[in-house]
């Protein structure tokens, strides 16, 4: 196990380290609560669950989680985070917050922006007004969000390009993670995390690596991934990068994902995870169970008096049965509302078992993730 | 179910408390008293650990049939009952025919069934389908099956069928209701008709009366629906009739009036001395993104005063009781929705948070102000 090293607003400490995989259980301690990892992150968007209060986040067992900078920068902006203190203080919720950089969302969601050396310029949709993003100022927005994790802009590109385009993206990433570094006021309240890029070219990932590494941040993200490319690639460069990354500092993955990409990251060496997979898909009727996914819109559900997941503690699988949720299931907002809790608290608890098992990740893959047959040729 | 009255004042409001609720051992309520509009089985937007946090102002449910009408089977396969289902079986589920936030279309009762609105539409419901369903819900309490279609205003004819028919559907509920052993712990209301026809509504009142019901439901005064549609007491004669029905009612059965009434209204109807009401009103407040936050006095003296000015001026304005959240003064408001309001919202969230919720359309901000 190796010792905790101290950075000043997170601190990781190796709990357990798997001897077959690269798993390992750790607790990562940042400014407003201690989490154990792996950890999958719920995304709230815009400062908010989707429906759900932070008291019933904290019952699921929720230790962090994301907000959008995008968002919050346009509503209900940097000002008014300025005014109350931090979104923590906004939304009333005790534990940690992380946020992206605003790069991604503008990047997908907003028809033109363009992409030079300074920043991401684009015209925002809910004024209309041109707007250039730079690394300072997402920075800046993020420092008055106040999350205890924030990310540096990056310049992002979608991984199933190839070219020139990824090379200059990962160059100009170091380039804008050294401006980031720089204009960075909160050090000992927030944890600055660089983002690896490189596509799926395992060269430019490694200069990528070598570079970022020689930043002294307290926290890497492994970026550019989850956006379509093969299963295949995806996994090659997920472990390249955990090889090479410092051992003593957290590995957070972006945007995955599903129970099956939790299992096989967590033991490719990965420490955190986020996706809006879970609480998504939660909206539309669907609730996550050990064996996949329960479709309670199905006629199958009717007169199914059973709970979601029999071995489930969460709120909505204590009271509630399949039939009575087909009843309600995209009818009735509370429908929404007790699905999004399971899946969190699910997802959450799937995602810290895999490895907090005493009998090792290894076994674990035997027993509660034995339907999932998965071979990795690396 | 045994109704007490406290006291009683010149008007004729009262207070009471009820008690003997069957399963429910030595719980009582007290009323005036409000029912907590639920919309399929569910208070909308609250899972039930934030409805909990109403306190006791949680435990009487209302459940209107409609929706929950495509439930019947899988009930009767369920068999523990609606309150079980619903994970609410701590609570007073009390089963109205229709849902009081709608008007549901003129002319689709017959004589030997009721129109109901599901989701999938129109459902005819006779008296023997609404037993079972009775049966298979087994509710604490249940308004038995009523045509509430008193057609156009005056039109004596209609009005006429409305109480027999409600008269004859009553008959027959009860006499299924005292074979039935599984509802043996469950009291049935019933229904006074009559549209705005005084005679009628004399008729209904005097004969609903003479058979056994616990109480009784004041139906089809125009209550219904959406807020915009629903008229003040105090217009159209309404009044008048209210105070017609009441005065061949006994006095130790407790009467309920469905709908989104407002403060003035309710005030007006506990005045003439109504019991029961549902809490419609704070649901399609909450839908249009609104907090309720008029101010009644717990001094006797200024709320007195109070309920004068509210009954003198029907013409009342809605922003006098609520405040849209949609507006912007609200973006930097870091108080509570209402200054030394004790609920769950106002001690733990801002205007500020619930302006923003509301604002970009996230689901958290209708739960918050439901509550």
């Amino acid at each position: 196990m190796s010792a905790p090293v101290n950075h000043s607003a997170l601190t990781l400490k190796v709990l357990a380290e798997c001897s077959v995989t690269k798993a390992r259980a750790c607790q990562l301690s940042l400014p407003h609560s201690v989490v154990d990892t792996p950890v999958f992150m719920p995304v709230g968007t815009q400062g908010s669950l989707k429906g759900i209060t932070p008291e019933q986040l904290e019952n699921s067992g929720c230790q962090i989680m994301l907000g959008n900078t995008y968002h919050l920068g346009s509503n209900p902006g940097a000002e008014l985070f300025d005014k109350v203190g931090g979104l923590h203080k906004f939304m009333g919720w005790k534990r940690n917050l992380l946020t992206d950089s605003g790069g991604f969302q503008m990047v997908s969601l907003v028809a033109l922006s363009e992409v030079t050396e300074e920043g991401v310029r684009f015209s925002n949709p809910y004024d209309a007004k041109d707007m250039l993003l730079t690394p300072e100022k997402s920075i800046e927005i993020q420092n008055s969000i106040g999350a205890d994790i924030i990310m540096q802009l990056d310049d992002v590109v979608s991984s199933t390009i190839s070219g020139p385009r990824v090379e200059e993206a990962m160059g100009r990433s170091i380039r804008w993670l050294d401006r980031c570094i720089e204009a960075h006021k909160k050090t000992k309240t927030q944890n600055l995390f660089a983002i690896i890029q490189g596509g799926l070219d395992s060269r430019l990932r490694t200069i990528c690596l070598n570079e970022m590494s020689k930043r002294n941040v307290p926290g890497f993200a492994i970026g550019g991934l989850s956006g379509g490319e093969d299963k295949n690639d995806f996994w090659k460069m997920v472990t390249l990068s955990t090889d090479f990354l410092p051992k003593h500092k957290p590995r957070y993955l972006m945007g995955v994902g599903f129970p099956v990409d939790l299992v096989v990251c967590s033991a490719l060496g990965c420490d955190m995870f986020d996706c809006v997979y879970p609480t998504r898909t939660a909206r539309f009727g669907t609730a996550l169970i050990p064996t996949g996914k329960l479709d309670l819109k199905k006629k199958g559900c009717a007169e199914d008096f059973r709970p979601i997941d029999e071995n489930c503690s969460c709120s909505t699988c204590r009271q509630f049965t399949r039939a009575y949720l087909h009843t309600i299931v995209t009818k009735e907002t509370v429908a929404s509302i007790l699905l999004t809790i399971h899946n969190i608290q699910y997802q959450v608890f799937f995602c810290r078992l895999t490895v907090i098992d005493t009998c090792g990740f290894y076994l674990f893959l035997g027993t509660r993730g034995g339907n999932i047959n998965i071979i990795i040729i690396i | 179910m045994k109704f007490s009255l406290r006291s009683v004042s010149q008007r004729g409001g009262r207070l009471a408390t009820i008690s003997e609720l069957g399963r429910h051992g030595d719980k009582t309520v007290t009323t005036p008293m409000c029912l907590v509009f639920t919309q399929a089985g569910t208070i909308p937007h609250l899972t039930n650990d934030m409805v909990q946090k109403l306190g006791k102002h949680a435990y009487p449910v209302h459940l209107p049939l409609p929706l929950l009408l495509e439930s019947h089977e899988i009930l009767q396969k369920y068999s523990n009952g609606i309150g079980d289902f619903l994970a609410l079986k701590h609570h007073l589920l009390y089963l109205s025919v229709q849902d009081s936030t709608i008007r549901p279309p003129e002319g689709f009762n017959e004589k030997s069934f009721v129109s109901l609105w599901g989701r999938s539409g129109r459902l005819n419901v006779d008296v023997d389908k609404f037993m079972s369903v009775q049966e298979a819900f087994k509710p604490d309490w249940y308004q038995a099956l009523c045509d509430s279609d008193a057609g156009k205003v005056g039109s004596r004819k209609r009005a006429h069928k409305s109480v027999e028919r409600t008269l004859a559907y009553l008959d027959r509920c009860l006499e299924k209701h005292k074979e039935s052993e599984v509802l043996r712990h469950s009291c049935i209301f019933g229904s006074i008709e009559g549209g705005s026809v005084a005679e009628e509504r004399e008729l209904s009142a005097k004969e609903t009366a003479k058979r056994p019901v616990a109480g009784f439901v004041l139906e089809g005064l125009d209550t219904n629906g959406p807020l915009d549609s629903v008229l003040p007491l105090c217009e159209n004669g309404k009044k008048e009739i209210i105070q017609s029905i009441l005065n061949e009612l006994p006095d130790e059965k407790p009467r309920i009036l469905h709908g989104p009434l407002d403060p003035a209204n309710i005030l007006a109807a506990v005045e003439l001395g109504i019991d029961i009401f549902d809490s419609t009103y704070a649901f399609l407040v909450t839908e249009r993104n609104a907090a309720l936050t008029f101010c009644v006095s717990p001094d006797t003296e200024s709320m007195a005063s109070n309920v004068g000015k509210l009954q003198d001026s029907c013409n009342l304005q809605r922003n006098l009781y609520e405040t849209s959240l949609t507006d912007k003064i609200f973006k930097d408001d870091f108080r509570p929705l209402v200054v030394g309001c004790q609920c769950y919202t106002c001690t733990n969230h801002t205007r500020a948070y619930v302006h923003h919720l509301v604002n970009v359309g996230e689901l958290l901000g209708k739960t918050l102000l439901m509550l």
